[in-house]
């Protein structure tokens, strides 16, 4: 690896990575670049300790705490957002299985025979609906209930 | 001088003592904490947890704990003391009115710097421009010459990669020096894409890099 790569990966890296292994080795024999990217972690360092430097005139814990108390609307913090017991992820899953098995078994089914042997070919039409609507209702509650998680997951919104 | 009764005395003095008790309690709760946590005394999920559980009073602990970074992102965007003192006021009451929606996915400062971010570009009173924490006129003075050197290079090299930035991408830059935030944070916090954040955090390095060696040709040491 030459120096101008090795560089690069080191400019390249996140706040808190760790090199790979090449770049490291270079960094840590090369003399030069072990030199650079010292004194360039070093500034990094004093840019992060800037950042305190900006202080307030004094300590705002007291004006804020007084004035996240004395807000009348709200409510005690245990009091919110945690009284419904969301279902559980493990129960969704056998809930989804259970609905699949069970149209994958309908043709098994005697009655299914049964009914087959008195309507013929025709009976595909309301089974098919009959299906489509649990799946539908299905995935519209998963869907309502899982709705912060998506949008973040799909990048739709931002963790709050 | 206001002469001052028994009566209020005492009152004073029972005030006190409350106020020892909760500072206290807050200590105890908090050092539990340390211990539950493996001697992690900054394990803000905990306290948030402890916080939504109904120990209301550890939220000082939060403020304390962040209430410079969120001042110092204030003075960044409103450039007055004032303005930025009712800012950290105001990003602590949405955070604490919110607090039970922190799901502990990500750092509890990320969380808060996404509160603080949306209520700076949404605040009324903000009329001036973007001031990054490299422009700062009032950073301490050091009196090791090398420090010198090397905080002017870095604030000259991250000055000049916000010179060509759009102001709206000026608080990534922020963000990565001096905040120490990871690319994903600083996509959670601003919502651009990494790797928008990414090249303009690669060019304030590449300036960086050369600054570094015009300024100093051998080591700092």
């Amino acid at each position: 690896m030459n120096c101008e790569r090795a560089m690069n990966i080191v400019l390249e890296s996140d706040n808190g990575d760790i090199l790979p292994v090449n770049a490291r080795l270079h960094v840590l024999f090369c003399r030069s670049c072990s030199r650079e990217a010292a004194n360039m972690k070093k500034a990094a360092t004093e840019l992060r300790n800037t950042a305190i430097c900006r202080k307030p005139h004094g300590d705002l814990t007291d004006r804020i705490m007084s004035a996240v108390f004395t807000q009348e609307e709200i409510a005690p913090l245990y009091s919110r957002g945690r009284h419904s017991k969301p279902i559980s992820n493990l129960k969704w899953a056998a809930a989804g299985i259970l609905i699949m098995a069970s149209f994958i078994l309908i043709p098994l089914g005697d009655a299914f025979f049964w009914l087959n042997g008195s309507f013929g070919k025709i009976l595909i039409v309301p089974i098919a609906l009959t299906c489509g609507v649990i799946l539908s209702i299905y995935c519209a509650l998963f869907i309502a209930s899982h709705l912060e998680g998506l949008a973040v997951r799909f990048h739709l919104k931002h963790e709050s | 001088m206001i002469p001052r009764g028994d009566a209020a005395d005492r009152d004073i003095a029972a005030a006190d003592r409350d106020v020892a008790a909760v500072d206290n309690n807050i200590a105890a709760a908090v050092n539990d904490i340390a211990a539950a946590t493996g001697g992690e005394a900054n394990d803000d999920a905990k306290i948030v947890e402890r916080i939504v559980g109904g120990d209301t009073e550890l939220f000082a602990v939060l403020v304390r704990r962040h209430q410079q970074a969120i001042y110092s992102m204030g003075r960044s965007f409103f450039r007055n003391d004032d303005d930025a003192a009712d800012f950290t006021q105001e990003v602590f009451i949405k955070a604490y009115r919110s607090m039970a929606s922190f799901q502990g996915r990500s750092r509890f400062s990320t969380w808060l710097f996404r509160i603080a971010y949306n209520t700076a570009i949404n605040g009324i009173s903000r009329r001036k421009e973007y001031q990054s924490l490299a422009d700062d006129a009032e950073l301490p003075d050091f009196n090791d010459p090398e420090w010198l050197v090397l905080r002017s290079a870095a604030g000259e090299a991250v000055r000049e990669a916000m010179k060509d930035l759009p102001e709206r991408f000026r608080i990534c830059l922020d963000l990565f020096f001096f905040y120490d935030l990871s690319y994903p944070e600083i996509e959670v916090v601003t919502g651009f894409p990494v790797n928008t954040i990414k090249s303009h955090v690669f060019r304030a390095k590449k300036l960086l890099r050369e600054k570094l060696r015009d300024f100093a040709e051998g080591d700092i040491e």
